[in-house]
């Protein structure tokens, strides 16, 4: 039982392992969808991310490109820088003025354009320059404004001395950020000739700036490149990885490992100058983001498990808790017993496995009850199928002996019952046999005579109560078959007399042809046992007394005449017409003992309806106590039988006759003086009246009746019922008058009063 | 039962992790964008760092708020006036929080402006409140700042005491109408008014053995011998676009005249460049200029040029101011010329000997850091506590020297800065870490101590510039901070713009010779036909109701 138990538990946490295991693998592979899913959006996201980028930045910068371009037009054809460019020499007072005026467009235009970090007008002829941060000579401006780039005076004048169209010079820088300078000439016009360099200049930061302000992400680098590979703004990319203006893919997503690591990059070409915009964001970017958003989801996926494993064990304690379910079964089976509640609280295990141990020794139980039930159901059938003819057996009952192997076939039917001791082997009987009981006997019969006859034929042995009835089935009809029958019951017979020292009387049916025959075959039985006592001897065929007669005779005319005899006071005839009777059935009819009992009675009771007839009912009362003649009459020979007839019928036509003579008549007086001296006696009743006369209740009865032709009853009541009125006429309480009256109590007294006056005590009183 | 139950677990597992694959789906994409949003909105506050650090930077319920422009010395350290020790120690003082904000630099009168257009305004405002448009007066009529004389009589005792005791002060900061309007940034001395003048390289004066130079003569001489004999390009050099310089030319002062209104000795306002005297000076400055006395590039000189000019020697005199000028180029140009030093030059006369009469000069009220209480401050009587402080005995040493035994200690009753401020262990100037400790050497609601320009001056010529610079009457001939009524104040700055504009241009084109002097007649009629006459009488009435506060 504990192995199997843990086998069991084992096979279960399988299960369960197994299920848990099932969600985990359900999680990750969720999971792994979403993380291929995510990387894949992130990517995808990514890169349009950089494309609209990549275009603001290039929208960004162009614009501002534009801007400065438009600027430089301006002032290339501006009169004064034209007029101030064919200044040789140095300005000459008349000029200042003019410086002044541009100084001052300058100054406006720096103000209106935010983010120019210097603009200026060079001009060759006059080596000066003027600046929205005040006129000067160039080796001044350059002094202030260019002391921290790489660019020396000469190199500066030289580079504007050429002639420029929309020209761009990036100067670095040791310690800060570098500068871009846009450069122009200005425009030969009637105004003058083409000795101005206009120059904006702008930081890298500013395009920075710009690119800052649009970018999606810290770790996205955007540089700028110009035709001559250098970096526009001040973002470097470490180690180029061969980038380079040619050869950087237009417009096109690209990969490529800088440093080692890897980037998803996009070019794009500026539309206004010789740049490409290239935007660089890390693989890592993606896979962080990535990584992020996986993270929730696993968190998430853990939360939601966790929650429904939460819930699940939440129902799972709801709906399955065997050991409360059981209990609630148990109890609900046992609300009566209900009252050890606080103790099974207290342990519901012992509790419920003492419930439990009850239960099954009740199922054992009602399993035995079961198979002894059955067995009575199989002995009720088989009773049945012996006692009733074929027909009247439902489906039921021959499904049931069907079951029970009482099938067709050759059955024959033997009553096995306790024997009546012969006189002639009184002495061979022990004493021990006679303290046995009937029970026993017949048990002892039934098993004994059951296992012998069952080791040559399958029987049924059925206990009456006052025989064993064996059903035998036979092979054949034939002799050989009978012989093994009775060879078996006589074995058994010897087996029974030798240990238990009793007989065993075996009235045999004969055999029949199938089912339908047994009950046939059990009258036979039957009727063959009613000649057990008379035939002397312990084996009897119903073949020995088929030709026996079955009745007795006792004709309806002959009953009459005994009566009419007693009646007639003629107890002569009466004799002679019993003799009669019995003569013809003892030596004509030669009936059963039995029947011979039943005649004896049958005659007997004629007799005393012939003494009911003469008003001598007590007369047997009285006889029966003197007479004891009666017993045993079926065992005693005829003669002894007609004689104690004989006697009766003398005996009763005699006290016939004495009553006649009236004998009693005064008994009625007696009857009435003692009820009048005692009615009081609430006690006083036909028996006590009786007793008081040492006679039955129903003999006073009768003879008071007889006599006075008046019940006895009634005279007590009516006793009763004068006093109480004259008392009520004396003005007794009703109360009193039924204590005095001889009534039990006064609601006795008011029934009976109102039932024999018609009047309650309490109307007669107002009377 | 128990198989039942396995699989319902499963289930419910399984239908869980179905829902969350479809939430996971959503968030990614959530994710990303507002990923994006967010450094996109970080961008966009990052440029207004400014002003949201300091909304957040304190938020007591009590909080008032002030808005000030941060000073260029403060900023250079320091994102919000109450981060710096003085802001902190006001604060700590008065008991009162203080939550400052800061217009974005050179932005001060725009955002101003729009604040009072928004109409969300702190509770204690900054400015120079005499250029509210339509004056001071149409301030309080428009309902944007209280008037304070109640205010001031009943929580104010400290600037109370003061304005009894110095009735001049009280009588230039009311309105006409008698209304104070603010707490006033005042300057305590005299001294502290006369700030701009001449000075020239006193190295070269003691080279070419010259005196320093009084008269015109004298200054001609001396120019001219800095032209030929030092080789300097630009004798004369100075921030010509800087209007308050320009305005205090001490040789148009020699003429008796300047570039703005002065006050005659008649007692009625004139118009410097409207008058005879204007013209002499632009005859001389025209000659000047033709001597390359004067710098070629002057009308477009700026500091940069004017600082590079004057320490390497192709200037060798200027105008300007002895702290954040002199001082600041005798320091500059040490490093490379040891002998480089600079004196003050007397305001020039006509005549030898003569007394100064012009000059530059401040008045004690300079319209400047002011202070007035808006009608968003629901706290009155803490926003006059926290402004009555700074007149008080501990808010003057406080605003003038800082926090004592930290950056001041009182040396036989003088209080002395210590190295924190004259060597600062950071390596700031001394203007930056006077700005992280006091007000004192710039503005604000206060009364400014002359002991701290005494310690502020290091150099010697510094210090004597108060001496040399101040001995004129200035004071006698300056216009004192009159206000046009409400109804005149539009009229009359739309005629000073168009006379002001019109003047800078003719004086440039004189000076140059773009325009010859004769035309100088011709100026003054169409000065006049600009309306200056109106504007004179404007001004001139505004006197009168000035005299009669």
């Amino acid at each position: 039982m504990g192995t199997y138990r843990i086998f069991k538990g084992k096979s279960v946490f399988l299960k369960l392992f197994g299920s848990y295991l099932l969600i985990l693998g359900l999680t990750l592979a969720v999971e792994m969808g979403i993380s291929v899913q995510i990387l894949t959006a992130s990517r995808k996201q990514v890169e349009t991310l950089n494309k609209s980028l990549i275009q603001l930045v290039r929208n960004e910068c162009d614009n501002q490109i534009r801007t400065i371009y438009r600027s430089l037009d301006v002032l290339a054809l501006d009169e004064k820088v034209q007029s101030l460019s064919n200044v040789k020499g140095e300005f000459r007072p008349n000029n200042q003025y003019k410086a002044f005026a541009l100084y001052e467009e300058l100054q406006n235009m720096r103000f209106s354009s935010d983010g120019y970090e210097l603009l200026y007008v060079f001009f060759r002829n006059t080596d000066s320059v003027v600046s929205a941060s005040g006129n000067m000579s160039l080796e001044m401006y350059h002094s202030l404004y260019y002391k921290n780039l790489d660019i020396t005076l000469e190199e500066l004048r030289d580079y504007l001395s050429g002639q420029h169209y929309h020209d761009i010079k990036i100067v670095s820088a040791a310690e800060r950020t570098g500068a871009i300078m846009f450069t122009m000439t200005s425009l030969n016009t009637e105004a003058g000739g083409t000795d101005a360099t206009i120059v904006i200049q702008i930081t890298p930061d500013m395009v920075n700036d710009r690119i800052e302000s649009v970018k999606w992400n810290e770790d996205v680098r955007a540089a700028i490149l110009n035709s001559e590979n250098e970096f526009v703004n001040s973002v470097v990319f470490p180690e180029a990885g061969g980038l380079t203006y040619e050869s950087a893919p237009i417009d096109t997503n690209f990969s490529i490992c800088l440093n080692e690591e890897d980037y998803i990059g996009i070019a794009m070409k500026s539309t206004e100058a010789d740049w490409i915009y290239v935007l660089m964001a890390q693989e890592d970017i993606i896979e962080d983001s990535a990584n992020q958003v996986k993270k929730y989801c696993l968190a998430g996926l853990g939360v939601c498990l966790a929650l429904g494993f939460l819930f699940s064990y939440y129902l799972t304690t709801q709906n399955y808790n065997p050991i409360k379910g059981l209990m609630e079964l148990f109890r609900k089976r046992q609300k009566d017993q209900e009252d050890n509640t606080g103790l099974l609280r207290e342990n519901e295990y012992q509790w419920l496995e003492n419930q439990a141990r009850r239960f099954f020794t009740e199922h054992e139980d009602i399993q035995r009850n079961l198979s002894r039930d059955q067995k009575r159901l199989k002995d009720f059938c088989l009773y049945k199928l012996l006692t009733q003819p074929y027909e009247e057996l439902d489906a039921v009952e021959l499904e049931v002996l069907n079951q029970s192997g009482v099938t067709d076939g050759i059955l024959r039917v033997v009553f096995l019952s306790v024997g009546a001791v012969r006189e002639e082997r009184r002495e061979e009987m022990a004493d021990a046999a006679e303290d046995m009981t009937q029970e026993l006997k017949l048990f002892i019969i039934k098993n004994v005579a059951g296992e012998m006859l069952n080791e040559v034929f399958p029987s049924e042995m059925l206990d009456t109560g006052k025989a064993v009835i064996a059903l035998i089935r036979l092979d054949a009809m034939n002799t050989d078959n009978y012989d093994l029958m009775w060879n078996a019951l006589s074995r058994a017979f010897d087996l029974i007399k030798e240990k238990f020292q009793f007989c065993m009387q075996i009235c045999a049916g004969t055999a029949k042809e199938g089912v339908g025959g047994v009950h046939l075959s059990y009258l036979e039985a039957k009727e063959t046992e009613e000649y057990a006592a008379l035939l002397d001897t312990y084996y009897i065929n119903y073949n020995d007394i088929r030709n026996r007669s079955k009745r007795y005779y006792y004709p309806l005319e002959a009953d009459s005449r005994i009566i009419n005899a007693i009646i007639a006071g003629k107890p002569d005839i009466v004799i002679r017409c019993v003799n009669e009777i019995l003569h013809t059935n003892y030596h004509e009819n030669h009936i059963a003992v039995k029947l011979l009992t039943w005649l004896i009675y049958d005659l007997l009771g004629t007799v005393m309806r012939g003494a009911d007839e003469i008003g001598c009912s007590d007369f047997f009362e009285q006889y029966w106590k003197d007479f004891e003649g009666f017993e045993d009459l079926s065992r005693k020979s005829l003669e002894k039988i007609e004689e104690q007839f004989a006697e009766l019928i003398y005996a009763l036509c005699g006290e016939a006759e004495k009553r006649k003579s009236g004998g009693d008549t005064n008994l009625a007086d007696k009857i009435q003086k003692y009820i009048r001296e005692n009615y009081r006696d609430p006690d006083l009743n036909i028996s006590q009246t009786a007793l008081h006369f040492e006679k039955t209740p129903a003999y006073i009865s009768s003879v008071y009746k007889k006599q006075t032709g008046k019940s006895l009853l009634k005279l007590i009541t009516q006793m009763r019922i004068d006093c109480a009125v004259e008392l009520l006429q004396e003005g007794k309480s009703v109360n009193d008058t039924a204590v005095l009256s001889g009534f039990r109590d006064s609601r006795s007294f008011i029934r009976v009063f109102k039932e024999s006056t018609g009047l309650t005590p309490g109307q007669m009183k107002k009377e | 039962m128990r198989k039942k139950n396995v699989l319902a677990v499963i289930l419910s597992a399984a239908l869980a992790a179905a829902t969350l694959a479809g939430c996971g789906g959503t968030d990614n994409k959530d994710g990303l964008q507002t990923g994006n949003s967010q450094t996109g909105s970080s961008q966009a506050g990052s440029s207004q760092t400014d002003s949201t650090q300091a909304e957040t930077g304190s938020q007591s319920g009590t909080a008032l708020t002030y808005w000030c422009e941060l000073n260029q010395n403060v900023s250079a350290n320091y994102s919000n006036l109450g981060e710096t020790p003085f802001g902190k120690e006001w604060q700590k003082e008065t008991g009162i929080t203080v939550e400052f904000q800061h217009p974005p630099a050179n932005q001060g009168s725009e955002q101003f402006s729009l604040m009072l257009a928004d109409g969300e305004l702190p509770d204690l405002l900054e400015y120079a409140w005499m250029n509210y448009p339509g004056g001071p007066e149409k301030a309080i009529k428009d309902g944007n700042i209280y008037e304070l004389t109640d205010i001031i009589n009943q929580y104010c005792p400290n600037l109370r005491k003061y304005l009894d005791e110095n009735p001049d002060i009280d009588r230039m900061i009311k309105t006409d109408e008698g209304h104070y309007y603010c707490f006033p940034f005042i300057r305590g001395d005299d001294r502290l008014c006369n700030t701009i003048g001449l000075m020239l390289r006193q190295d070269w004066l003691e080279e070419l053995d010259m005196e320093v130079p009084t008269t015109i003569d004298e200054w001609h001489d001396v120019l001219v011998a800095f032209r030929d004999k030092k080789g300097a390009t630009a004798p004369l050099s100075w921030e010509y676009t800087m209007g308050s310089l320009t305005s205090a030319n001490p040789f148009a002062y020699a003429y008796g005249t300047c570039r703005e209104f002065y006050l005659g000795d008649d007692g009625k306002i004139h118009f410097g460049p409207a008058e005879d005297g204007y013209k002499q000076y632009l005859e001389l400055f025209h000659q000047w200029y033709g001597e390359k006395l004067i710098d070629q590039d002057l009308a477009s000189l700026q500091l940069d040029q004017v600082s590079a000019k004057i320490t390497s020697g192709q200037a060798g005199a200027s105008i300007g101011w002895a702290g954040s000028r002199m001082g600041t180029w005798v320091n500059a140009a040490v490093q490379t010329n040891p002998d480089f030093m600079l004196v003050c030059a007397p305001y020039p006369t006509i005549n030898k000997g003569d007394q100064p009469q012009m000059g530059q000069i401040d008045n004690r009220y300079p319209n400047q850091g002011s202070v007035a209480i808006t009608t968003s401050c629901k706290d009155i009587e803490a926003a006059a506590k926290l402004m009555d402080f700074a007149y008080g005995e501990e808010g003057h040493m406080m605003f003038n020297f800082g926090i004592e035994g930290e950056s001041y200690n009182m040396i036989d009753g003088y209080p002395t800065y210590t190295d924190v401020i004259l060597n600062n262990p950071d390596g700031w100037s001394v203007a930056q870490s006077l700005s992280a400790y006091i007000r004192g050497n710039y503005n604000g609601p206060f009364v400014q101590d002359i002991r701290y320009l005494e310690q502020y001056y290091t150099i010697d010529t510094q210090k004597e510039s108060n001496l040399i610079w101040g001995a004129t009457n200035a004071a006698k001939y300056k216009v004192p901070p009159v206000t046009p009524t409400t109804e005149e104040s539009k009229e009359y700055s739309t005629i000073m713009n168009e006379i002001n504009t019109y003047r800078d241009e003719m004086t440039l084109k004189f000076i140059l010779g773009d325009e010859s002097l004769d035309k100088f007649d011709e100026y003054v009629k169409t000065l006049n036909e600009l309306g200056l006459e109106r504007a004179l009488e404007i001004q001139n009435a505004a006197l009168d109701r000035y005299n009669a506060r």
